[in-house]
């Protein structure tokens, strides 16, 4: 087990070398290190003398590859310097946006999760009938309309219209459950008609096999069935499916963070894109990565839980 | 599905000729792909979606040409006039779905926005395909060191979030339709090009292969003419969802600010409606909502229809799976 998990460590530094390729490619070759030098100046700061200037304060004309080695070198000790816009230190920057972010991302995807297998549990009872087909009908409904369409109409009938909500805002502490309440809601309609599809297909492909027939035929109630063979046998494609969507989730929350001003590192990030802000940037990809590939391994340590046949070689 | 059951459609082929009775009465003369579109055929939701999507399509290639005057009602406004609230409600006669600021009309802009999905759908699609099969292929079929680097590679891209790596090209390499389909394809290629390695893994030891190869065919032949039609059906149903997805992806786009100005998307009238609803004025949420619901849920629809009709394990049966 030790053993295992010190080789999937040392199997991540190569990812971690890619990735950092990758952003070396996108940032420093295709023009990204020009329009971050024009971006930091002021408009009438834009001579060539202060642009040369600039580009030798941050290495930018060093050869190539000393360049990328420093950034491998920033991605392992996590140390960035500070943001262009707000001049405060990345690392405290990222530690101080990650909590809104779970905040906002870890109850709604619980309860999403929750509500997924129960609709998927009532479709594979219902096979065919209504109940199986409506809840088929509105997945696929959830799944074609556009997210931010429904935000809208959310934010304007549910807080707006209605009061249920505040329209938008944030605090420290506690007191954010009242801002948080409405993302969660639309972040459950929104996620949850995928999850039912994928749930179903998993419970019924269980249900079709010969062990689910014996144990009818030997005069099993239909609800043990389902609970002691058939949920459990269906929980690890189930399971899987859950923990690979885990690190999306701080992707997936990067509309509702923007649309109801969360300041979770999914705004961070577009606020950084959108003002070339090159070591936010930096950082916040290492973060998503970084917190990717731990999941990938908490996958295949759950994977083996779950499911005997499964050894950790 | 798994791969595993594509390298067995030409050995069924071959059994044909001394396989059971029951087995020859159903497969003569007729290609497994033949069986897959009847099945598709008799599946009355794939054809209402089919239908649905050949009216967006049509309804887009019409107004595209400029007939009707679509087009022009979509995209011209007066340069000259500072006036940006000729807003005109939902249900004006002349203009169903009202005007926008600029006076242009919502419903000709949500049509004219099927254009823009379709082009960045599909361009986005046939970018990805090529990657997916070249990288999908190599490693699949050479293995050893070619197998490392092309899964390595794999691993890396999957490790960054694909938006954000398709942000950060859209913000540098600058807005354009072309620069966002090569952004969701350079993000996009990985999962059909596992499915497509793994396909490959297992042809490369299948007796169809080791057939061919002892008629004297090369590996180019081998690779082109027997094995890659065996990944067809995954290539299909790839791009179905891929287009779904890219769809859906514009619309956060333009919420961040990254789709084209101006351009008739859904996405950006959506994003512009986003202040519109305040002053309760909702012509550019309802127009391209519609529209995208409508054709996107047909696409889902057809594109599980097809996974289903082209799924290999059905390939002999006669029903259709509920």
């Amino acid at each position: 087990m030790l053993h295992y998990l010190a080789r999937r460590i040392v199997s991540t530094l190569p990812i971690l070398l890619g990735v950092a390729l990758v952003f070396f490619l996108v940032f420093n070759l295709v023009g990204g290190s020009e329009r971050f030098l024009y971006n930091i100046l002021p408009p009438k700061g834009r001579t060539p003398e202060t642009i040369n200037q600039y580009r030798e304060a941050y290495g930018l004309d060093r050869p190539v590859i000393v360049q990328f080695l420093d950034t491998v070198g920033d991605m392992v000790t996590f140390d960035f310097g500070r943001s262009e816009s707000t001049r405060q230190k990345v690392s405290y920057l990222i530690a101080r946006y990650v909590p809104a972010s779970a905040a906002l991302a870890v109850p709604a995807f619980a309860v999403e999760i929750a509500l997924a297998l129960a609709l998927a549990m009532l479709c594979a009872r219902t096979r065919g009938r209504w109940p199986d087909r409506l809840v088929g009908v509105l997945s696929v409904a959830g799944m074609s309309l556009p997210m931010l369409a429904l935000v809208i109409i959310g934010q304007r009938f549910l807080a707006f219209e209605a009061g249920l909500f505040p329209i938008s805002g944030w605090t420290r502490g506690l007191g954010a459950v009242r801002y948080l309440a409405l993302p969660w809601l639309l972040w459950v309609t929104v996620t949850v008609g995928y999850d039912v599809r994928f749930f179903r297909t998993a419970l019924v492909e269980e249900q079709g096999k010969e062990y689910v027939r014996a144990a009818l035929a030997k005069g099993m109630p239909r609800r043990l069935v389902m609970r002691r063979h058939v949920l459990r046998n269906a929980l690890v494609p189930i399971l899987t499916y859950v923990v690979i969507q885990v690190p999306f989730l701080l992707t997936g929350s990067m509309l509702l963070e923007r649309f109801f001003s969360i300041p979770g590192i999914g705004e961070l990030l577009v606020q950084a894109i959108l003002s070339y802000d090159l070591p936010v940037m930096k950082a916040t990809v290492t973060f998503y990565t970084l917190f990717f590939i731990g999941f990938s391994v908490v996958t295949d340590l759950l994977y083996a839980a779950v499911d005997p046949r499964v050894r950790l070689g | 599905m798994s791969g595993g059951n594509m390298g067995g459609m030409s050995a069924t082929r071959r059994k044909t000729g001394d396989g059971t009775v029951e087995n020859r009465r159903r497969d003569r003369g007729t290609s497994p792909f033949r069986l897959s579109m009847r099945r598709l055929a008799r599946d009355r939701s794939a054809m209402v979606a089919a239908a649905i999507i050949t009216a967006f399509i049509a309804t887009a290639l019409v107004a595209g040409s400029g007939a009707f005057g679509i087009k022009a009602a979509a995209t011209e406004f007066d340069e000259n006039s500072l006036d940006t609230m000729r807003y005109l409600p939902v249900g004006t006669e002349g203009h169903i779905l009202g005007t926008d600021g600029f006076g242009r009309d919502v419903l000709a802009r949500s049509i004219m926005g099927i254009r823009t999905a379709l082009y960045l759908g599909y361009l986005a699609g046939l970018m990805t395909v090529p990657i997916a099969l070249l990288f999908g292929a190599v490693a699949g079929w050479y293995g050893g060191l070619v197998d490392d680097a092309v899964t390595w590679l794999m691993s890396v891209v999957v490790a960054v979030p694909g938006i954000l790596l398709i942000m950060s090209l859209i913000q540098i390499v600058g807005k354009s339709f072309t620069t966002m389909a090569f952004a969701f394809a350079v993000t996009g290629w990985v999962g059909l090009a596992r499915v497509v390695r793994g396909a490959f893994l297992q042809a490369r030891e299948s007796e169809y292969v080791l057939a061919a190869r002892a008629l004297g065919a090369g590996d180019a032949r081998i690779v082109f003419r027997h094995v890659l039609p065996n990944v067809f059906h995954f290539v299909t149903v790839n791009f179905v969802l891929q287009f779904v997805g890219v769809v859906k992806s514009e619309v956060f786009l333009a919420f961040v600010g990254l789709t084209l100005v101006g351009e008739a998307t859904w996405g950006s009238m959506i994003d512009s409606a986003r202040s519109e609803v305040s002053s309760g004025r909702w012509q550019n949420l309802i127009g391209p909502t519609l529209f995208m619901g409508i054709f996107l849920m047909a696409m889902t629809v057809f594109g599980d229809s097809l996974r289903d009709a082209l799924d290999p394990k059905l390939k002999n049966s006669e029903e259709v799976r509920s």
